[in-house]
């Protein structure tokens, strides 16, 4: 394993994207990175940028509003990037699921990781993290800079 | 003193200089985050944290917003660490026409103003924001900082860094003569690097870290590595001027652990400052810094100059 892969193993800025949801799995992921689980032990830190990014994590269902939103965010975030999609909304639009106004998260972009519940416990969310960690690992040492 | 050997040891010394500050600042970047993880009840990240972050942004695409402006955008990453790479030279007494105050300040200031453009550049209201802030910071510190560097000079004569140490041995400790100044120059610490109460330029929660928001890559991690780098200069620039004139004429060997020790020492205190206090607003802030700080640098500059005409001080 090389500098590269260690360095993006141990190294996860996350930016957070509301993508409509009920604010029920926000709760949870501030619970995730709150002093209980402290997920900066392994490199995590919330920015405030998508250009900083390397994880997006996504809560909520998507409406047809928001889309266009997550569209560009998800476009802003330099390569090598996961997207961790939170909640069932986001997993398969969850109740919303016949819903005229919804779009739904992997509609409008590719999610690598699905976290199950409504709201997720924050422990899976740490779970998942830890899982972007490897396949951003994964990633990284295929991608190469132009 | 011009033979080839001391101006090629002289020269690896600076090197040395050099890679000392930038691998210390993020060292100093990890402290900040241990404190503050500790003040939490956390564990907080391992030691090498900061540089995996460094790595990794230097591993990252490099993206270009398209309403940025180009030039500024490129430019300013690579000026900030050029001017924060010659400031770890000026600091440490290697070269004597290089430590300067005078050069240190507009070095210092250079780094701040490449922040502030860095900002202007990518065209995002909220850096445009954070720029004009961290313009508002620029105006509140220079003032006392500069006051401060005119009372060094009132007192000792001379701006250089050696002379200053050497005026040290000579008449006893300047912290003694300008312990207001000290103070005015520890108050400047906290604005310049961004820490709390004062982080108003990249407050991360209302402006998405402000001036950098745009930055992605390497030149964000350059940005990153020059901001670092100032607030841990700060801290030896202290640490030599104020503290370090006992150890200087003893050993030079001593002389270096104890401007690490006491740097250190500095930026833990700032940290601990920085995880106890919350942001205040700009408009408190410049109250502070307008009212408070600049009124500690004058009283001493006042002190100074008085008894200097009444030829009472050397
Ligand atoms: S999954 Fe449940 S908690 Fe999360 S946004 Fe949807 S409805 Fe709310």
């Amino acid at each position: 394993m090389g500098v590269k892969e260690r360095a993006f193993r141990r190294s996860l800025w996350i930016y957070h994207f509301n993508a409509s949801s009920c604010n029920a799995c926000e709760i949870e992921i501030l619970a995730a990175i709150s002093p209980r689980y402290d997920p900066e032990r392994l490199g995590v830190k919330l920015v405030g940028s998508p250009r900083h990014a390397d994880i997006l994590l996504v809560a909520g269902p998507c409406n047809r509003v928001v889309a266009p939103m997550l569209k560009k965010v998800y476009e802003q975030m330099p390569e090598p990037k996961i997207v961790v999609a939170v909640g069932t909304c986001a997993l398969g639009r969850g109740v919303w699921y016949d819903s005229y106004a919804i779009v739904g998260v992997d509609e409008v972009i590719p999610v690598d990781v699905y976290v199950p519940g409504c709201p997720p416990r924050p422990y899976m969310i740490v779970a998942a993290l830890a899982e972007a960690a490897k396949l951003l690992e994964e990633r990284a040492a295929r991608f190469e800079k132009r | 003193m011009t033979s080839p050997v001391i101006a090629s040891i002289k020269v690896g010394l600076a090197i040395l200089a050099a890679l000392y500050i930038s691998l210390m600042s993020l060292y100093a970047g990890w402290i900040r985050r241990k404190v503050r993880a500790k003040v939490h009840g956390r564990v907080g990240p391992p030691w090498w944290q900061e540089y995996a972050d460094l790595a990794k942004l230097l591993f990252k695409e490099d993206l270009m917003p398209p309403t940025a402006n180009y030039g500024l955008f490129t430019v300013t990453p690579a000026l900030c660490l050029a001017a924060a790479l010659t400031l770890s030279v000026a600091v440490f007494p290697i070269f004597y026409s290089l430590s300067d105050l005078i050069l240190v300040a507009y070095l210092l200031m250079t780094v701040s103003v490449c922040l502030v453009l860095a900002g202007y550049a990518s065209n995002n209201p909220y850096s445009i924001v954070g720029s004009r802030r961290a313009l508002l910071g620029l105006l509140l510190y220079e003032l006392p900082f500069v006051i401060v560097l005119i009372t060094i000079f009132m007192l000792t004569g001379t701006t250089n860094i050696f002379e200053i140490i050497s005026w040290q041995i000579k008449h006893g400790p300047l912290i003694m003569y300008l312990p207001l100044s000290a103070a005015a120059f520890i108050l400047c610490t906290p604005i310049k690097a961004i820490l709390n109460p004062f982080s108003i330029v990249t407050a991360e929660t209302e402006l998405m870290e402000g001036v950098l928001l745009e930055y992605s890559g390497r030149r964000l991690a350059v940005l990153e590595l020059a901001h670092k780098m100032e607030f841990y200069i700060l801290a030896v620039l202290f640490s030599i001027v104020f503290t370090s004139w006992w150890v200087y004429e003893y050993n030079l060997a001593l002389w270096c652990l104890w401007v690490i020790f006491v740097s250190l020492l500095f930026i833990l205190v700032a940290s601990f400052v920085d995880a106890l206090t919350a942001r205040l607003q700009p408009y408190k802030a410049s109250k502070f810094y307008w009212i408070i700080t600049t009124a500690l640098s004058v009283i001493n500059l006042v002190a100074v100059i008085v008894p200097k005409i009444l030829g009472v001080l050397p």
